[in-house]
């Protein structure tokens, strides 16, 4: 009886607890919802998808976003499959954009071309980030000899032509992907120090820069806590609109020939290859050209969203006119 | 309206007892309470104005004095009120008592120790020295939460989660805040409650020492007041000494014990509130005191005495007497020589005839 | 009976935010008789700052909602531009309080006044050409008859050695000298009616005492009317004839200077006048007013004050409330005035001020 009884108990519990965290979760789950919601209709959300041309930016990102990730399963072909029946063949059915001078598919070529482009971007932008926002941090909090020393350097490298010299990394290093990665982020860093320290400079004089100050927090506190948050807003405008250059760049670099090797599908490689049959086979190289076009547009839409939307601004709000 | 005053304000105790009342507390505290917290001895600050290279060449450099040789003391328990215009000095001196700046000359001593700059100064006199700036909204982190703010000098100082939990609920309690207000931003607090957030912040970590810098300058009329009579009530239950600065005469005479009156950089004079405002010594404070606007119908701008005159560049200050270009009373000597600290009652006058100001009824009435 | 130089009616300014109307003036209405010096005092909120622009019709982005603002019997509300124009050319004109972003850095004090004067002469022909300064194009003989008149100006407002300062920039000028210069450039249009917003809030206490002296006696010479917004009851006292008081969009009190300072009727008067630390023994516990401002968000029932008032019931905040006449002109807008306690106090003033 007791045994029954513990039993009936026992599973009366585990039923009691899994009901209550089923309940928790939906809470939880709620208040979740309810944040989103609530930051949806949030000023600088509102702000931001007032403006269209702001949304097609994000549904454009969005949209190469989803495609690099879930590539293998939107590819109709194997990129790199060779069909040397089926070359330069035009938009059909079996082949939505086409055949290259290879027989690969275009369209599939097309959409793994997006996880490189995607890939080098998010790589090259998240060094060049990383790198210069801690010289520009450096640089605006140090100040003196620390700040001259090195925006001397920044502008010694700005002397140079950003591609050019990238090429002359990539040429030395020898041509692959990862070389014109590591060319590109050696260029970039120099804009995020200079964005990076002006914001510095105006963020030091701020009063609660001085507050915390005088409370005894140590320098890197004040950095981590009070300068860097206040700091990353234009940052991120810089780094979106980064994302386009640097997949211009690659693509630019790849058609030289520095960058990915065949058969790797990148847009600006398959522009390449496909020169040779502008006329007689157009879609080999329109269509890389064409999603360079979008993804550079997409960027650099969502950048300047952003840009209204995070940049320390006066909002402009009826409190303001000093009723 | 809800009128936050404990019985009838004109019947019961006279500003005089009040006084009494300050004084007995620190004596209460044994002969060692009169010491100075705070003591400047010949502060001058100067400040290099940018000019260009030939100019550094050639030794042509402009300096701003924006405090020149300031002598002051301030005693535990007591409120000393700082009032000036614009480029009085009063906020540099403000930033030199805690640390942002450093003095060019002369030496500024806490506890009867001589310090130096914030950086330079120990975790525990920076915990000694609690900050009220004038605007929450920019000397609050507008990203962090009244809880964190609150909690981080705290942190600074090395607390545990749990004694920083207790200490912020005492400091809302303090600061007539409540619990639901910590997981708010500044701005989306009224002006009142952020500057209590302020205030909190400012003596978390239990200092003896509070300087205000304009705390209720920004607040409306019907808020200045809650907030003047929380500074006043923390003071009494937690044994502050203040260092008050305002260009609100009336606030500042509503609160502090003595006043320093800056102009251009230079002390004009100090002296016990109620004194400075009914037996002005420097001509200027007369002006300063005519100037404030008169609540009394009867008397209109037409009855007031104006002082003339611009406030003189200080990086050019005058010669002699730093009033005298704007001084009615001034005389040659005023031009040449720099007056002496001249004593006067319980405080001291730095003009000429600080004596006869003080005492002429005839002279003060030609004021008007 | 002359007819009041500006009449404004149950006058209602709202602005709209994404989701809500924010109902900033709410149902005022007040007259000016020519010549006099009329303050209207409030807190942040309570309306003034947007009361005045609407007058001046630069209550954008703000909408005029409801009522009337009459100029000498003309129709503000519904007027056209070339009106609106030629009044604030003519006969209308506004003084900000900050004179560092209202006067414009790039041109000198002078050409400023100048330009002023312009539009007086000449609101509706105003060329273009006139202002770009082409230098064979341009005419030299209208600023050799301006400049005469620009001094005149420039010395009636007390700036010091104006034929020396003609050339000078805004910057060049201190904060009280910045003032003057746009209230020279202000009377330049020879107006009836001035408009000062918060003319001394930003100004050092001696400086504003001279900037009310001069008001003061511009008044006098000029023969004009002056509406001062201000949120400094002393201000109020020492150049206006009469005061209005607000608060949340509304008018609580209306009175000359003298009955509202010793006879308070409403109780929002009465409360502010309690705050002022003159009216506190040192060192006690100040008068506070419970509460917070309102934010004025969608239309308020009743009395915008009867959450923080201490006489306030539920008629407070049910309905509009009455103006009620409390003689001599002084009127109240509250249905609550016979719980209110006896008015009649001791104006108490800052002691040295004597």
């Amino acid at each position: 009886m007791t045994d029954e009884t513990s039993v009936g108990d026992r599973v009366k519990s585990i039923g009691d607890r899994l009901r209550s965290a089923g309940v928790q979760a939906r809470s939880k789950l709620g208040e979740t919802r309810s944040r989103l919601v609530a930051a949806y209709h949030s000023r600088p959300v509102r702000q931001f998808r007032s403006n269209t041309l702001n949304v097609i930016g994000l549904v454009i990102v969005l949209t190469l976003i989803l495609t690099a990730i879930f590539a293998p399963m939107l590819a109709p072909h194997d990129p790199e499959e060779q069909n040397l029946r089926d070359r330069l063949e035009g938009p059909s059915a079996e082949h939505p954009l086409g055949t290259d001078q290879l027989g690969q598919d275009v369209l599939s070529r097309l959409i793994f071309g997006a996880r490189v482009s995607l890939k080098i971007g998010v790589a090259v932008v998240g060094i060049s980030l990383a790198i210069g926002t801690a010289v520009g941090v450096t640089a605006g909090y140090a100040g003196g000899y620390v700040d001259e020393g090195l925006m001397r350097l920044v502008d010694v490298l700005l002397a140079f032509p950003g591609l050019l010299l990238a090429l002359v990394i990539a040429g030395i290093l020898g041509p692959s992907l990862t070389n014109i990665m590591i060319a590109l982020a050696i260029v970039g860093w120099t804009s995020y120090a200079r964005v990076v320290r002006g914001s510095v400079l105006s963020v030091k004089e701020e009063e609660y820069v001085k507050a915390s100050q005088l409370m005894g927090t140590g320098r890197l506190r004040i950095v981590g806590r009070h300068v860097l948050p206040n700091v990353m807003g234009p940052v991120v405008v810089l780094a979106t609109l980064d994302m386009a250059t640097v997949i211009l760049s690659t693509a630019g670099l790849s058609f030289l020939g520095l960058g990915a090797q065949p058969p790797t599908p990148e847009w600006g490689t398959m522009i390449s290859e496909g020169r040779d049959y502008l006329r007689s086979a157009w879609w080999v190289v329109n269509f890389p050209g064409l999603a360079i076009m979008f993804a550079v547009l997409g960027f650099n839409l969502l950048g300047d969203g952003l840009r209204d939307v995070l940049d320390p601004r006066e909002e402009e709000s009826v409190q303001n006119k000093g009723l | 309206m809800s009128v936050d005053r404990p019985g009838n304000a004109t019947a019961g105790g006279s500003a005089a007892e009040a006084d009494d009342a300050t004084d007995a507390r620190l004596n209460e505290a044994g002969s060692t309470a009169r010491e100075p917290v705070i003591e400047l001895e010949h502060v001058s600050k100067s400040f290099a104005m940018n000019d260009s290279l030939l100019d550094r060449l050639l030794g042509n450099t402009t300096s701003l004095a924006a405090v020149s040789n300031v002598s002051l003391s301030v005693h535990r328990g007591e409120t000393l009120g700082v009032v000036g215009e614009s480029g009085s000095g009063k906020s540099t001196l403000a930033n030199l008592v805690t640390g942002l700046y450093t003095p060019t000359e002369g030496v500024i001593s806490l506890d009867g120790t001589p310090v130096g700059g914030a950086t330079d100064r120990p975790a525990d006199l920076l915990a000694d020295v609690g900050v009220v700036f004038q605007n929450a909204s920019s000397s609050i982190n507008p990203r962090m939460t009244v809880g964190d703010a609150i909690a981080e000098p705290l942190i600074t100082q090395g607390w545990s989660a749990d004694d920083c939990e207790e200490r912020i609920a005492e400091l809302l309690e303090l600061v007539e805040l409540s619990e639901h207000h910590l997981d708010r931003y500044t701005h989306e607090l009224s002006g009142g409650q952020a500057q209590r957030v302020s205030i909190a912040r400012a003596i978390a970590t239990e200092p003896s020492v509070l300087v205000l810098d304009e705390p209720v300058s920004a607040l409306d009329v019907s808020v200045k007041g809650s907030i003047l009579n929380l500074l006043m009530r923390i003071q009494d239950e937690l044994d502050l000494t203040y260092l008050l600065i305002s260009h609100d005469l009336s606030a500042v005479k509503h609160v502090a014990d003595r006043i320093a009156v800056m102009y251009v950089g230079e002390l004009m004079e100090v002296g016990p509130a109620e004194e400075l405002f009914e037996r002005p010594a420097h001509p200027y404070t007369e002006a300063l005191l005519a100037a404030i606007p008169n609540v009394d119908p009867a008397s209109t701008i037409e009855d007031t005495f104006v002082l003339e005159g611009e406030v003189p560049s200080p990086v050019d200050p005058p010669s002699g007497c730093v009033f005298h270009t704007r001084c009615p009373m001034a005389e040659e000597t005023c031009r040449t020589t720099v007056p002496d600290q001249i004593e006067v009652g319980d405080g001291w006058s730095r003009c000429h005839f600080a004596e006869s100001v003080a005492d002429d009824e005839e002279v003060t009435d030609a004021w008007q | 009976m002359t007819e009041p130089l500006l009449s404004v009616e149950n006058l209602h300014t709202h602005f709209e935010t994404h989701d809500r109307t924010v109902h900033a003036v709410n149902g005022v209405s007040f007259d000016i008789e020519p010549g006099e010096v009329v303050g209207i005092v409030g807190e942040s909120g309570s309306g003034k700052s947007v009361t005045a622009r609407s007058i001046m019709r630069l209550e954008e982005p703000g909408k005029i909602a409801n009522g009337s603002i009459r100029y000498r019997g003309e129709e503000l509300t519904e007027a056209t531009d070339e009106t609106i124009r030629r009044l604030r050319g003519q006969d209308m004109s506004m003084v900000f309080q900050d004179p560092m972003t209202t006067l414009n850095p790039v041109f000198t004090v002078s050409e400023q006044i100048v330009e002023s004067l312009k539009v007086h002469d000449n609101p509706d022909h105003q060329p273009l050409r006139e202002y770009l300064r082409i230098p064979f194009l341009h005419d030299r003989t209208d600023w050799a008859d301006k400049r005469d008149r620009v001094v005149e100006l420039m010395s009636e407002v007390g700036i010091p050695n104006p034929e020396e300062r003609l050339d000078a920039y805004p910057h060049e000028f201190s904060g009280g000298m910045r003032q003057r210069a746009m209230l020279a450039i202000a009377l330049a249009s020879e107006p009836d009616l001035l408009i000062a917003d918060e003319p001394t809030t930003a100004l050092d206490v001696t400086i504003q005492a001279q900037i009310l002296q001069i008001l003061s006696d511009l008044r006098a010479s000029r023969d004009m009317s002056v509406m001062l917004i201000t949120h400094d009851i002393g201000v109020v006292s020492e150049v206006c004839d009469r005061v209005i008081v607000m608060y949340g969009g509304q008018v609580m009190e209306t009175g000359t200077t003298d009955q509202i300072l010793t006879q308070p009727r409403h109780p929002y008067t009465q409360a502010l006048l309690d705050c002022m630390p003159q009216q506190t023994e040192r060192k006690e516990h100040l008068a506070t007013i419970e509460g917070q401002v309102p934010d004025q968000l969608g239309d308020i029932e009743g009395c915008p004050f009867a959450s923080r008032c201490a006489y306030a019931d539920a008629a407070c905040q049910s309905a509009p409330m009455p103006v009620c006449d409390c003689g001599d002109g002084q009127e109240a807008a509250c249905c609550a005035l016979d719980r209110v306690p006896d008015p009649t106090r001791e104006a108490v003033g800052v002691e040295g001020s004597r």
